[in-house]
């Protein structure tokens, strides 16, 4: 799973985070290393599309968190993926 | 880096930096600056640029700024050349007792001058200045690279030719020809000592033909005229240096315009490719996958081409030391444009060029028009005394042997002219014939090839295969699905 946006919403699931602290939980639970151009321009559409937003905060690196939509969302993608993988690995075991 | 990093950022469109700027500032403070991390902002740049209804025209002109701008950065970062120079002034020596007309004595000096630095610049002559250790001129280049690219590469750098300003006259006499050696080179001091080098081997070139010019008169006047005394053999020019050779100071830079131009069309292009690429993903794939086909056939299919290989050689014209009457003076010298006006016609006759295609050494596969074609023969430059003769031909050792029976046409057509003139001559008949009383051919380089073939030229014909796949891929879209307007954004 290398797709920016679901790899953001799954850093946020667990807390809000900024986005150098995105950067570095995607690269500890995926091992992906997203840039900071890729990293914003996924931010940017996910924030456009509602399923994260950002928190009120004094300092410069703003924290954002996951809405309920996102969560939906973040659900719905990873029940499919789940039972993608569940499928595969079933073919595979009897091959 | 983290300046260039900066830069990239600030190409975002304004409305996003309004909303996200600061933290995306602060991002850039965390991270670690790399060449990596510069080139994802700038992509991003551009990406939310296209995506925020940023036109074509204003992408394009974005990445020609900052072409133009990497570029104009570059150019301060190539190595400088510098140039030494120095001049050189040729003294025709008027002859008492051939007295002749200052033009002619000018037009012989100007020839025997030219003849001296077609020898130096000659294989030989430039292998021995390349090899000369206290030099060590393109240590690197040696290494690399065969002696003969070496050598061709030193040619570029040297420049000698006549100067057009007048210098007064020294001794009341004829006034000085003027010539500007100059040398180019990465080291300042080896360019100066490379050009004090060849201002040297040019005043002993010119001694050496004096001295081989006046011995070959006297040993003919003794030949033709046995106990008489030998009267003065015409004087050579005195060749000395006007201007010691210059230690530059400033290397001039390389020419920064055509480096920026390069920079803002390299720009103009990236743009309209990023531009595509953002608003037709889809197609620009099927793009560079036409393009990639194209480049991978094209390049496989430069192999079946036959390789061409160019023999070259260059012979100079030596003009004649001799006259009827060993007191008249010495006729203007023969330029080897005129001289091949003279002779070439009857080298490349139809006979020759028959007797070239039926000798069994050569093992030539072509007609006499073919070979025609594929000959050149040019003078070095105006007013040289050398001229090159070439041959393009499948074959290497083809190639070098059929320069090599051109080379002796030219020579026996310049004996049958010399035996001409001494038929004239009733006085010194046959003793005539090995001595020079009209112009004789001199090789200064024998006919080689270069190891690489000419032609075809692999990466042309792979570039004009990539060329040509982005031209039907190009074609294929517009067949295919016209490129719409509008632009949805990827979203998940």
């Amino acid at each position: 799973m290398t797709d920016p946006a679901l790899l953001i919403l799954a850093s946020l699931a667990d807390g809000d985070k900024h986005g150098y602290g995105m950067m570095l939980d995607i690269r500890q639970f995926a091992g992906v290393e997203l840039g900071p151009g890729t990293l914003y321009g996924a931010i940017t559409r996910l924030v456009e599309a509602g399923w994260i937003r950002p928190i009120e905060s004094d300092d410069r690196r703003r924290p954002y968190c996951i809405t309920a939509l996102g969560r939906t969302h973040l659900h719905e993608q990873m029940t499919r993926l789940n039972h993608v993988a569940k499928t595969a690995l079933g073919r595979l075991k009897h091959a | 880096m983290k300046r260039w990093i900066s830069l990239a950022a600030a190409l975002y469109p304004r409305s996003w930096r309004e909303q996200y700027g600061t933290e995306f500032d602060a991002l850039l403070d965390d991270v670690k600056p790399r060449w990596r991390v510069f080139a994802n902002v700038l992509g991003g740049a551009i990406t939310m640029q296209m995506k925020n209804g940023t036109s074509w025209m204003k992408l394009m002109a974005a990445t020609a700024a900052l072409g133009a701008i990497v570029s104009g950065w570059m150019s301060y970062r190539v190595p400088p050349r510098y140039e030494s120079s120095a001049l050189v002034g040729v003294t025709p020596q008027p002859d008492p007792l051939r007295p002749a007309s200052p033009q002619v004595l000018r037009q012989r000096a100007l020839q025997r001058f030219m003849q001296s630095a077609s020898r130096i610049q000659s294989r030989q002559g430039l292998a021995a200045i390349i090899n000369d250790p206290s030099l060590n001129l393109y240590p690197a280049e040696r290494r690399r690279t065969p002696l003969e690219d070496v050598e061709n590469e030193m040619r570029r750098n040297i420049h000698i030719e006549a100067r057009l300003e007048a210098r007064p006259s020294q001794n009341g006499g004829l006034n000085p020809l003027v010539f500007g050696v100059t040398f180019s080179y990465p080291d300042k001091a080896k360019a100066q000592a490379t050009v004090r080098v060849l201002t040297g081997k040019l005043s002993e070139e010119n001694r050496m033909m004096t001295l081989l010019s006046a011995n070959s008169y006297n040993e003919l006047w003794r030949a033709v005229h046995l106990a008489k005394p030998v009267p003065a053999p015409p004087p050579g020019d005195v060749v000395g240096v006007l201007d010691a050779p210059s230690l530059p100071k400033q290397a001039p830079g390389p020419n920064r315009l055509a480096f920026v131009a390069s920079g803002l069309g390299a720009g103009l292009l990236f743009g309209l490719l990023a531009a595509l690429t953002i608003r037709h993903p889809r197609g620009a794939r099927k793009l560079a996958g036409f393009a990639l086909v194209g480049f991978v056939l094209a390049a496989a299919a430069s192999f079946l081409i036959p390789n061409r290989f160019t023999a070259t050689a260059v012979m100079e014209v030596v003009p004649p030391v001799l006259t009827e009457d060993p007191l008249a003076p010495l006729p203007p010298a023969t330029s080897a444009a005129e001289f091949l006006r003279q002779i070439e016609p009857a080298v490349l006759s139809p006979e020759n060029l028959s007797r070239i295609v039926e000798d069994p050494r050569l093992k030539l596969h072509s007609d006499s028009r073919e070979i025609a074609r594929d000959i050149r023969i040019a003078p070095l430059s105006p007013g040289s005394g050398a001229f090159s003769i070439s041959f393009s031909y499948r074959e290497r050792k083809t190639a070098v042997d059929t320069v090599n029976a051109l080379i002796s046409f030219f020579i026996q057509e310049s004996v049958f002219r010399v035996r001409q003139n001494a038929d004239r001559m009733t006085v010194i008949q046959r003793e005539i014939e090995s001595r020079r009383a009209a112009e004789y051919l001199d090789v200064i380089d024998a006919p080689t090839v270069p190891p690489i073939p000419e032609s075809p030229s692999r990466s042309l014909v792979a570039l004009a295969g990539l060329g040509a796949g982005l031209l039907i891929g190009a074609f294929s879209l517009r067949l295919r699905q016209p490129i719409a307007a509008g632009v949805s954004a990827t979203m998940l």
